[in-house]
């Protein structure tokens, strides 16, 4: 995670539009849906690709794009087949032609079925034509264990589109963040792969009105320690809040940073905290083995290997599918 | 018995975690650190 996007031609346009004052409470499904309606509004060139997103009421499997048919129409609103690989060509199609199309997977473990979309085309037309083209497609899913759905149904799979160059990969873990991020998602003239997680759709938090977006790259201190440096992805990072201040019952002052996205990794972020604590706990929920933990540790060791005072740690879940009773 | 519980990380495994980091304990043996 050596910062690949400066290298990559055009880069992620991330302009930004700072955050207005005020903010009400809002759940992560709803910060979601208010992404998507005020940048629908905003530009029309934004349309959204998915399966059951319109004409079936709910709104996709948790409610997100409800009501948007009704209010943008079937041409940028666009119900599909049960067909991962046809429906993100269409929308790789359409980014090249000059949308900003928005396509959605129920779940992210049916992303398998367009890897060669999402990693043979999207990510890399822009490289194969020197820079000349812009790919500003956006892939949202939702993903990750602990719903019962099981082991097809429960997967983070971040790793896998981290490791592929060309793709930008994002994990809000707050309503906050997953209105601003996506924001800056969909103004992206690269390809994003937006990973959402299933356990937070109904976690609530303040989400200011109106337009601001997140920079990409950008880390987010969540809670400031000054005796452990924990990096959490995703609902890890609440995971590792609620840690926090159990620890600090018994005089553990552990620091919490949320690195918001993985293309591009804010390891600059990382450093510093290790700079200050001198220990380094990374969590996921994908499995421990070839984690982006292991890639994380690996950037904490080479930027700051002087500051560890112990061997770095990971809590992951176990190299297993998972498992449902 | 929550098997899907089992294999993820849950608030208390950090908890542990955090404690070794600070007092020298050495890692566990196999499953999640």
């Amino acid at each position: 995670m050596s910062a690949p996007q400066a290298a990559q031609p055009g880069g992620a346009g991330t302009p930004g539009a700072a955050e207005p004052a005020g903010a009400r409470t809002r759940s992560y499904a709803q910060a979601l849906a208010e992404a998507l309606r005020e940048e629908m509004r905003r530009d029309p060139a934004v349309m959204l690709i998915g399966e059951d997103i319109g004409v079936w009421g709910g709104g996709g499997v948790f409610g997100v794009t409800r009501g948007l048919l009704d209010e943008f129409g079937s041409d940028r609103v666009r119900d599909t087949p049960i067909s991962e690989a046809g429906f993100t060509g269409l929308g790789v199609g359409a980014a090249l032609a000059g949308l900003r199309p928005v396509v959605e997977y129920m779940y992210i473990d049916f992303a398998m079925l367009a890897m060669d979309q999402i990693c043979n085309q999207a990510a890399k037309i822009r490289w194969l034509l020197g820079g000349d083209v812009d790919v500003p497609l956006v892939i949202r899913a939702q993903q990750g264990a602990g719903r019962g759905n099981g082991p097809q149904h429960s997967q983070s799979l971040e790793a896998w589109f981290t490791h592929n160059p060309g793709l930008i990969v994002v994990l809000p873990s707050s309503p906050h963040d997953a209105k601003g991020l996506l924001k800056t998602a969909i103004r992206s003239n690269d390809p994003v792969v937006f990973l959402e997680h299933k356990l937070l759709y109904s976690v609530s938090g303040p989400v200011p009105e109106g337009d601001y977006t997140i920079p990409f790259g950008q880390a987010a201190i969540l809670r400031e320690g000054k005796d452990v440096t924990c990096v959490g992805i995703s609902i890890m990072c609440q995971k590792a809040l609620e840690a926090a201040e159990l620890l600090a019952a018994e005089g553990i002052e552990m620091e919490v940073v949320d690195p918001r996205t993985l293309v591009p990794y804010d390891r600059h972020t990382v450093a510093r905290s290790i700079a200050k604590t001198g220990r380094l706990l990374v969590t996921h929920q994908a499995p421990e083995r070839a984690g982006v933990g292991a890639e994380i540790v690996a950037c904490a060791l080479e930027d700051a290997f002087d500051y560890f005072d112990a061997p770095p740690r990971g809590s992951a879940a176990r190299t297993s599918p998972s498992r449902t009773t | 018995m929550n098997l899907e519980a089992a294999v993820i990380p849950q608030t208390e495994d950090l908890v542990q975690a955090a404690r070794r980091l600070m007092h020298g304990l050495p890692p566990s043996k196999g499953g999640v650190a």
